[in-house]
């Protein structure tokens, strides 16, 4: 993703065209390895939002990429790449939670004992940690709605792509979230 | 270009967090497209033997159960019902037909067997004596290991 677009062509092709390489087995590592550059830290983030665990949200994050290999040849386009991924990626940490907290759905707040492990690498910025408090106390969904809006700059309708909700329903969740993210902030600063 | 935002991301990645992770993910689908091949390669070798073994061991059930069938059905039918079941009336008669031609045949041997000798009496003895007086007979030594009773014409 950073890398200078002289010394990998892959750069410049769209997500479309990796796909239709990755066809190609002759090309299919080379797009792969593309397709990693590019999401990879966008995969990690997402299931990091979720997951708030440096540990599990790697795993979730390299399982996504796994099945985005064993998958990638049967993806009929009909979806964006990126929705796609954000779909495996949050199947992937919905899995991971599961195992922790057997039949949680995205409308459910995540237990106050999942999720609160901080690494050893968190900012020390007290308002990412007042943010991360915030966030914490969200439901599933509205927290995802709420990071992807405000920290991915996904539109409502790429987020619609992904979560397979209705625009409506993403608006009043991202609503709700920036009004209780809001309240605790102003509660806790 | 993204707009400026009031709030940072929640979380960072550990420091060098993405250097090395497509390798990882890489070592994670078997590297490469030959050790996905070497894995489908095993897989399918798997498929086969465990077929191969489906397929002998319902050989092997069906050959057993063939042959449990084959003895069921002889130790149950006995030999009285097998008789019972075949032998028609004409057959009856044939049978017994024979078996009186049999029995017939059985005197007729046994009547025609030739007798044993009865042992010489006294009378026969002294006769022979009188027959070798007169010369009629020659009493050879070498015959002698002959039974007594046997008489040399």
């Amino acid at each position: 993703m950073n890398q200078n677009p002289l010394s990998n062509p892959l750069n410049a092709l769209p997500d479309e065209q990796l796909v239709e390489l990755f066809v190609h087995k002759n090309q299919q590592v080379l797009a792969f390895n593309e397709i990693m550059n590019r999401y990879r830290k966008r995969v990690y983030y997402h299931v990091r939002n979720l997951l708030q665990n440096h540990d599990d949200a790697d795993d979730a994050a390299q399982n996504t990429f796994v099945k985005i290999w064993e998958k990638l040849d049967t993806f009929k386009g009909q979806s964006k790449l990126y929705s796609w991924i954000y779909r495996i990626a949050t199947n992937e940490a919905l899995t991971i939670l599961r195992k922790k907290v057997p039949n949680i759905s995205l409308d459910d707040v995540l237990p106050e004992n999942i999720g609160t492990t901080h690494g050893h690498h968190e900012s020390p910025e007290s308002i990412s940690q007042k943010l991360r408090e915030a966030m914490s106390q969200l439901p599933l969904k509205q927290k995802m709605v709420f990071y992807l809006r405000y920290f991915e700059d996904l539109s409502y309708a790429q987020i619609a792509e992904v979560t397979e909700t209705s625009e409506g329903a993403l608006k009043a969740s991202y609503f709700h979230a920036v009004n209780k993210i809001e309240q605790h902030l102003q509660r806790s600063i | 270009m993204k707009q400026d935002k009031t709030l940072k991301r929640p979380h960072e990645a550990p420091n060098g967090y993405f250097d090395g992770f497509n390798e990882r993910v890489m070592q994670k689908v078997g590297h490469d497209k030959g050790k996905k091949f070497q894995w489908h390669v095993k897989r399918s070798f798997l498929y086969a033997a465990a077929a191969m073994l489906a397929i002998i061991g319902i050989g092997l059930y069906k050959m057993l159960n063939h042959s449990e069938i084959r003895v069921n059905k002889i130790v149950n039918t006995s030999h009285s019902e097998t008789l019972k079941d075949t032998i028609t009336p004409e057959i009856a008669r044939i049978r017994d037909e024979n078996l009186l031609q049999y029995l017939e045949e059985e005197t007729v041997a046994q009547t025609t067997v030739t007798p044993p000798v009865a042992p010489a009496s006294r009378e026969d003895l002294s006769i022979e004596e009188e027959l070798e007086a007169e010369g009629l007979i020659v009493r050879d030594l070498e015959t002698e290991w002959l039974s007594e009773n046997e008489i040399i014409p």
